[in-house]
């Protein structure tokens, strides 16, 4: 498949890698924001002005239609695309600029910087190689008929001067961080109302806090759609409704581990793995484990809210504040 | 001249008058004045609502339509007791609308969040059943 690559820096200057520094030096002149196909080597890297290679690989016979900036993001229109969604491609970064407010003070922080100019694409992460061991000594010959022709010296001479002022220790820190505790009015079987995240507003059952400090709650999932999760308990109001569990007990393997995402291998950018071999990649669907593990635990919630008439109806039902009501005056 | 006239307001502050309490440990429950100390303050005393006798500003209480009849100046809490279980002062004011009303906002303000949730469907169930008589009664 002939892949094009589109160099999509802003006006500045482009260090072109390989091939094409002829090309590159043409376009440095007039200095216009053209987009240069490459057609003779298929893969090339053009560095953009934020120094980091930055490429994207579009199809043979789109078009681009026109570039704009949206967003601090250069966004390109194309035609001719397959899928007719497609029309708006979000191609690189331009560069976020952080806008000065007033001298020296930009408009964003620095790790908002850095989020935005990706950098943490670019960070290296190389080990230095190990120094090779010098011997501590080395034989030296010497001169003159009573020094007995040869020595051992030290390779590296001790200073001959010691400082005469204390070096600073940093002080060391004794604090370490308190393991959370939970608010008195959560209990296993406690109705949270959620206040931030995707799924703020639900209401859902408190099963047991993890070890480090998050809660673990199930809508149940077949209620209101909120699958097991671990919330803050600082996002949550406690309400005075309980579900009776019983003697129901959280399978131990539901620990903060369970709901750690699985660690990313190498630095492929997310647009190069969504356009790997030119088609979008396909979902991968739901781990069959999770989906068991979920209607384990919701069996006997289930089961419980039943019980009650309207139990079900409530936990479906989302919290809001109408006109007039401010949470402080609630009693929950 | 004036003095015969009969006057355009009908809760006075006097002896027997029963007030609602506007402020303090027992903001909410009503009491008797038995004293008048002066223009700003009275003795008040509500032995069956657990107000103790004390002397209380005019300004943090609310006149109610209620008297306890011929109760005697300065009477002490046995006395204001018995007044009040003969005349039944207490059922009176527990059966006006205006305390039932309170007694509904105290409700309501006190239901948690999932008994608020059920106020509602009854509410909608109430109003749904509404809607359909109206309508009912309307095409006949």
């Amino acid at each position: 498949m002939a892949t094009e690559i589109f160099e999509l820096a802003e006006y500045k200057v482009l260090s072109i890698s390989k091939n094409t520094t002829s090309r590159s030096s043409a376009a440095d002149k007039d200095r216009s924001p053209t987009v240069r196909p490459n057609r003779t080597p298929p893969t090339l890297i053009a560095n953009s002005c934020s120094g980091r290679p930055q490429h994207a690989l579009l199809q043979s016979g789109w078009n681009l239609v026109e570039r704009m900036r949206m967003d601090g993001w250069m966004v390109t229109r194309m035609d001719g695309c397959a899928s007719p969604g497609l029309r708006y491609l979000q191609l690189c970064c331009a560069m976020a600029r952080s806008s000065e407010l007033t001298q020296g003070v930009g408009r964003l922080s620095r790790s908002q910087v850095f989020a935005r100019r990706q950098l943490y694409k670019g960070q290296k992460k190389t080990e230095k190689p190990a120094a090779a061991e010098v011997a501590p000594t080395k034989e030296v010959t010497v001169g003159g008929a009573n020094n007995g022709g040869k020595r051992l010296v030290p390779t590296s001479k001790a200073p001959r001067f010691y400082p005469a002022e204390d070096v600073r220790q940093p002080k060391k820190s004794r604090k370490s961080p308190k393991a959370s505790s939970l608010r008195s009015s959560i209990t296993p079987g406690s109705v949270l109302i959620l206040l931030a995240g995707r799924f703020r507003g639900k209401r859902v059952v408190f099963l047991k806090q993890l070890s480090s400090g998050l809660l673990l709650v199930t809508g149940p999932f077949k209620v209101n759609g909120v699958p097991l999760r671990r919330v803050n308990q600082a996002y949550v109001i406690a309400t005075s409704t309980k579900i009776d569990l019983g003697d129901f007990k959280v399978d131990e393997k539901f620990n903060d581990a369970y709901f750690a995402k699985a660690a990313k291998k190498g630095s492929r950018s997310a647009e190069e793995e969504f356009f790997a071999d030119g088609k979008p990649k396909e979902k991968k669907p739901f781990p069959e484990t999770k989906s068991s593990d979920q209607k384990e635990v919701d069996k006997v919630i289930l089961a419980s809210i039943k019980k009650s008439e309207n139990l079900a109806k409530y936990l479906k039902a989302s919290w809001g504040l109408s006109k007039g009501e401010y949470p402080h005056q609630l009693a929950f | 001249m004036a003095q015969n006239q009969p006057s355009n307001f009908n809760r006075f502050v006097e002896v027997g008058r029963v007030v609602l309490l506007k402020a303090g440990p027992r903001a909410g429950h009503v009491a008797v004045i038995t004293e008048i100390i002066d223009h700003n303050r009275g003795v008040i005393d509500g032995p069956l609502t657990g107000v103790p006798r004390q002397s209380f500003p005019f300004r943090h209480l609310t006149l109610t339509p209620l008297t306890v009849k011929a109760l005697p100046r300065g009477a002490r809490s046995g006395i204001v007791k018995k007044y009040l279980e003969k005349e039944g002062t207490l059922q009176k004011w527990e059966s006006s609308s205006w305390a039932k009303r309170r007694a509904a906002i105290e409700k309501r303000r006190s239901l948690n969040d999932f008994q608020r949730f059920e106020v509602m469907l009854l509410k909608k169930q109430r109003r749904d059943r509404v809607r359909k008589t109206v309508k009912v009664a309307g095409k006949a």
